[in-house]
């Protein structure tokens, strides 16, 4: 499986750039649930700007812009036309979805009762939104897949693009993966993992996690063209955090480098 | 004369709470016209927002909107949900 | 394409409809709808629901409702399959959700947006319930696995994702299927977005008013002719045919046409190398939403034509989200194994608009393979196609 154009975002920025970027301390950001600050590897608002690419997306939360842009970039350095191509699948592997808007969704409920919420919320509130945007803006009409677990779910998402590739299913798949910061996953990161507050993640010690965010997307053919897609690429997570994705940000700085 | 006063009140009201409830680009509610159809040709609305602007009416003006077929005339503009809105709020 | 063939060796189901394929296909056949307002929350929100009653009542704090009927499903299907022992298997688990992938607890987000710190079993209980990694831990599998969340495609797309799997090696049998439980936050969401119903559903019935929510599970073990042979396993019933494609339309509303569903039908077909007139019934996603139902009944007669035996179990089950497709997967195949199929319950007055007519009262069918369609918020529409093997 050769991929043959890739998009991330991340801590860093978008792109190349993002992938050669120099290592740097994380946000310290005030939360709600300790008093100390809290290191994150976040995603700017800056970087989340692009009317080109995220205009017809008026509705769309952060999580399924991330994925816009690493997905539109994947494609746009295909150099392939995707559009209306039922020949083309989208894999998007996430550990915890949206779950800002999940959120967002549930002060509703609080706020304003069960019979008062925000319809748009709760269609932005699932873990498909983020492809089915994707598939929206870019025309593609093959397979269009969230799949999601804690262990690695980019890595079942190859496996499965790849048995895509070789059955037929598809020619080309659009394999992906990401996964978003927030109050409520920062506060069971505190209570579960033991962060490094010196802001340092230390490959060699497990005792140093941040969390991270950000988006990777592969365009993949069986095709000979392109670099192998190495699952056993560096973890890297001292670049953008870590992720319960798998390897979907790592492969993507190695392969943008 | 007063229902006038009011119906420009409730109109220039919808016109803010739809842009930005919505996450309308591109327009503000200045530019919305109380003629232009708010659904396919005009503001461009679909299925979902209809809904989400039921959500709205009742957020802001504490009305209840129950049957979507028989409202579709009430949707069409501003002028004519503004007109709705003021026949259950004020009338 | 040329796949391996994948025969069901054993399948499993839990719904309002009753515990086990017997006791559902006994309710059916009767035409019982258990429907009635929600018991297990109180919500404002006072819509009729099909909930599964008698569930035993949980062991573990946290653990999920969804996790507990995915269970009752597997321990079925496992049971038939003869698979007690999955030492030196290689088994994969593919299973499709809507509730359980999210931290969809209402109580833990309010006490921790009020008080910053919330009491963790719920989130231990998110953490732990993913429903295939649960699964394969729990039965010590090594095989590949994924949980899908296609929205309502998902339980249909786990299948897929299964046939996959077989069909490039990577496992000899799957457990595939999906599982959902009654939540309040999509009985909010899904009231919001006015698809709801205060009435029992009406699948393609020209005075439909929406959907009714339902919760379960539906679980197929899918096997290699080879590994049920070693294991001395007999099916006649296996997948023959799987198809899925993307509307490219609307956030929430299909295409107009239904350009995707008629894409990954065609597909489903081709896969099984079969054509229209060889499907002898359809199981259809028939929500009684007034979109859905209009685009699936148009697509189903323009592609198969007004002959052809049509159902929406959801009168039976209500909407089960991510469990529907593999729910549907279950009815669909024992219709085939037992020749016969319960009336499309809720349907009582043709709709112009659309011009098709669901089957009334349990009816016999004939023929060897049967399609099962889901149409998915999102856009994602899926097709699947199962066969009784002594066809030719």
């Amino acid at each position: 499986m050769k991929i043959f154009g890739a998009g991330l975002v991340c801590a860093r920025g978008r792109g190349r750039e993002a992938a050669q970027a120099e290592w740097q301390l994380p946000d310290f950001i005030e939360v709600s649930f300790q008093k100390e600050p809290f290191p994150v590897y976040a995603v700017s608002i800056a970087t989340l700007t692009d009317k080109v690419v995220l205009g017809g997306m008026r509705r769309a939360d952060r999580f399924s812009k991330m994925a816009m842009l690493a997905a539109y970039d994947a494609v746009v350095s295909s150099g392939l036309n995707v559009k209306d191509s039922e020949r083309v699948g989208i894999i998007f592997a996430t550990a915890f979805g949206p779950h800002n808007t999940t959120c967002k969704f549930q002060d509703d409920i609080i706020d304003y009762g069960d019979a008062g919420v925000s319809p748009t919320i709760f269609s932005n509130s699932v873990h498909n939104a983020a492809v089915s945007y994707i598939s929206l803006a870019l025309g593609i009409k093959g397979p269009t897949w969230t799949v999601t677990g804690f262990h690695d779910p980019f890595g079942q998402a190859a496996l499965l693009a790849q048995a895509w590739l070789n059955e037929g299913r598809c020619d080309y798949v659009l394999l992906g993966g990401g996964d978003e910061c927030g109050t409520v996953m920062e506060y069971i990161c505190s209570q579960k993992l033991p962060i490094a507050l010196d802001g340092k993640i230390r490959l060699d010690n497990p005792l140093s996690y941040i969390p991270g965010e950000g988006a990777a997307f592969f365009m993949l053919s069986n095709e000979a063209r392109g670099i192998h897609l190495d699952l056993s690429a560096n973890n890297q997570a001292e670049r953008f955090g870590n992720m319960l994705t798998g390897k979907a940000l790592d492969c993507a700085v190695t392969s943008l480098k | 004369m007063d229902k006038e006063i009011k119906l420009a009140e409730i109109r220039e009201k919808l016109k803010v709470l739809l842009v930005d409830q919505l996450s309308l680009e591109d327009i503000t509610p200045e530019e919305i016209e109380d003629d232009s159809e708010l659904f396919g040709e005009g503001l461009g609305l679909d299925s979902l927002d209809a809904v989400e602007i039921v959500v709205i009416l009742q957020r802001n003006f504490g009305m209840e909107v129950k049957d979507m077929e028989k409202s579709r005339e009430v949707f069409r503009t501003i002028g004519t949900l503004a007109d709705y809105v003021y026949s259950k709020t004020e009338a | 394409m040329n796949p391996r063939a994948v025969f069901i060796t054993g399948m499993g189901v839990v719904s309002a409809a009753g515990s086990g394929v017997g006791q559902s296909l006994a309710s059916m056949a009767a035409g019982e709808r258990n429907i009635s307002p929600v018991s297990l929350f109180s919500s404002p929100v006072n819509l009729p629901v099909f909930e599964v009653r008698g569930l035993p009542s949980r062991v573990r704090p946290g653990k999920m409702r969804t996790l507990d009927l995915l269970e009752v499903a597997l321990a079925e299907a496992l049971a038939e399959a003869g698979l007690t022992e999955t030492d030196g298997l290689r088994v994969g688990v593919a299973l499709g959700t809507t509730v359980a992938c999210q931290l969809n607890d209402l109580g833990f987000y309010s006490t921790f947006r009020e008080k910053h710190a919330a009491p963790f079993e719920s989130v231990d209980g998110f953490l732990k319930g993913n429903l295939a990694e649960a699964t394969a831990r729990r039965l010590g599998l090594s095989g590949p696995m994924m949980v899908i969340a296609n929205a309502c495609s998902s339980g249909t797309d786990a299948i897929g994702a299964a046939m996959s799997w077989i069909n490039a090696g990577l496992c000899d049998i799957a457990i595939a299927g999906g599982a959902d439980e009654m939540n309040r936050i999509p009985l909010c969401g899904f009231n919001a977005l006015g698809v709801a119903s205060t009435e029992p559903c009406r699948p393609f019935d020209k005075n439909r008013s929406g959907l009714n929510l339902g919760e379960g599970a539906g679980v197929l073990i899918l096997e290699t002719a080879e590994s049920a042979a070693k294991r001395g396993v007999k099916s006649s019933l296996r997948v023959c045919g799987y198809g899925s494609s993307a509307d490219a339309h609307h956030l929430t509303a299909p295409h107009p046409e239904g350009e995707g569903l008629i894409r990954a039908i065609r597909f489903a077909l081709k896969q099984a190398n079969l054509r229209p007139a060889d499907i002898a019934f359809i199981n259809a996603h028939g929500t009684s939403t007034a979109d859905n139902d209009k685009v699936e009944g148009r697509v189903l007669l323009k592609l198969f034509g007004p002959e052809v035996k049509v159902l929406s179990t959801k009168g039976y089950t209500g909407h089960t989200l991510g469990a529907a497709g593999g729910i549907e997967a279950v009815f669909t195949a024992a219709g085939l194994s037992n020749g016969w199929i319960p009336g499309s319950a809720g349907f009582q007055t043709v709709d112009e608009e659309i011009g098709l007519f669901p089957i009334i009262g349990k009816t016999i069918i004939s023929g060897q393979f049967a399609l099962s369609t889901s149409l998915a918020f999102g856009g994602n529409n899926s097709a699947l196609i199962i066969g009784r093997e002594d066809s030719p």
